[in-house]
């Protein structure tokens, strides 16, 4: 008999398991209160937000990773710099460079290059030699009238004068007197062509 | 040794220096990955790539006011971004098994619990939220150093503190509510 009631006591010797019994009660501990108790757990803890936030400090990484990760980085060889082929510097003083020789440029447009190129002074220039071939024209046309007038007048003329051997030797002497470079007629193509 | 004198090193290509300035900001850039992800393995590989990326480019490094955690907040921001650009699938947050220990076991579970609402509704704020919550809550960084990390003005940073605080606690709030109606 006593040998039983000591085989029962040594029965108060058996625990849980320690990580059984840590699982369980966070289970408990997780499950949804009642009502009321569960509205001032949330109230309590929104008003302690911030005091819980802090002790989001106690996170800490793993020291063994810590250690691995520092050698690896300080281990690892440095990318060499990046060669920047692209030279803002360089670049932006060419653009302005180039800007520059644009602006220049078109200054340079608007202004005449050589004042014999000016289009106004061209332009009046043009239309003034126009007047100048117009009445040249005019002048021309004058005489070719009356010079076909006087032939028309002669060959219709029933008299035979025209056919005088003296007027004609006459009149071939005046056509031979006259000058091959008539300098009239030379100053009008000249201005006609220039 | 100050931290201006040590980043001189460091730009120097001193090992000695950069290991020090990774000794000193791992922590925190390693949890910031690790809120923003969730895994932990994962948030790792990040934070790893984010120092490298910080070595190797430690030349382009300028202080101009800012402390050199804004800056690698802001590699750690864009290696982020970059990793959700990539990978879509990723895993819930860990179980708080970095937390520090701690001998009594309802204190622990009662801060994992609290800890693991909290984590879970920061990450169900808009990213831009998330950012500032850890930055200033967390890190306890200033306004004008999570301005330097986000680009933005410090303003803005104030502004939003109160809003992304609002938002958590009315998540926190309509999560447990909610799971109260369906129980």
């Amino acid at each position: 008999m006593k040998n039983t009631t000591e085989k029962l006591k040594k029965l108060k010797s058996i625990q849980p398991d320690a990580q059984y019994s840590q699982i369980s009660k966070m289970a408990i501990l997780t499950t949804p209160l009642a009502a009321e108790e569960n509205a001032s757990f949330s109230s309590k803890l929104a008003g302690n937000i911030t005091e819980i936030l802090k002790k989001l400090r106690l996170i800490e990484p793993n020291p063994e990773y810590a250690r691995v990760s520092r050698i690896a980085i300080l281990g690892a060889p440095v990318i060499a710099e990046k060669r920047n082929f692209f030279n803002w510097q360089l670049a932006f003083t060419l653009a302005s460079l180039l800007l520059v020789l644009i602006s220049g440029n078109l200054i340079r447009n608007l202004k005449p290059t050589a004042p014999n190129l000016n289009a106004q002074a061209l332009q009046t220039e043009l239309s003034d030699m126009n007047i100048d071939i117009q009445l040249a024209k005019i002048d021309y046309s004058q005489n070719i009238d009356e010079t076909v007038s006087l032939a028309l007048k002669e060959i219709t003329n029933k008299q035979t004068d025209h056919l005088n051997p003296i007027i004609l030797q006459s009149e071939q002497t005046k056509l031979n007197t006259e000058p091959a470079d008539n300098q009239n007629i030379d100053n009008l193509l000249n201005q006609i062509l220039l | 040794m100050k931290e201006e004198e040590t980043i001189k090193k460091a730009k120097n290509r001193d090992p000695e220096a950069f290991g020090s300035l990774y000794d000193q900001h791992l922590p925190a850039i390693y949890r910031f990955i690790l809120l923003k992800i969730g895994d932990k393995s994962t948030s790792e590989d990040i934070a790893h790539q984010v120092f490298l990326n910080a070595w190797q480019n430690i030349e382009n490094y300028q202080s101009q006011g800012f402390p050199f955690s804004s800056w690698l907040y802001r590699i750690a921001h864009n290696a982020i971004i970059d990793y959700y650009r990539t990978d879509k699938k990723h895993a819930d947050l860990e179980s708080a098994e970095e937390l520090a220990t701690n001998d009594n076991l309802e204190e622990k579970i009662d801060q994992g619990l609290e800890l693991n609402i909290v984590k879970a509704a920061l990450k169900e704020l808009p990213d831009e939220q998330q950012n500032i919550i850890i930055m200033k809550f967390v890190e306890e960084l200033s306004n004008k150093e999570i301005a330097a990390a986000l680009g933005k003005n410090e303003g803005a940073i104030k502004t939003a503190q109160h809003r992304s605080l609002k938002n958590i606690k009315k998540i926190i709030d309509e999560k447990y509510n909610r799971k109260t109606k369906k129980a």
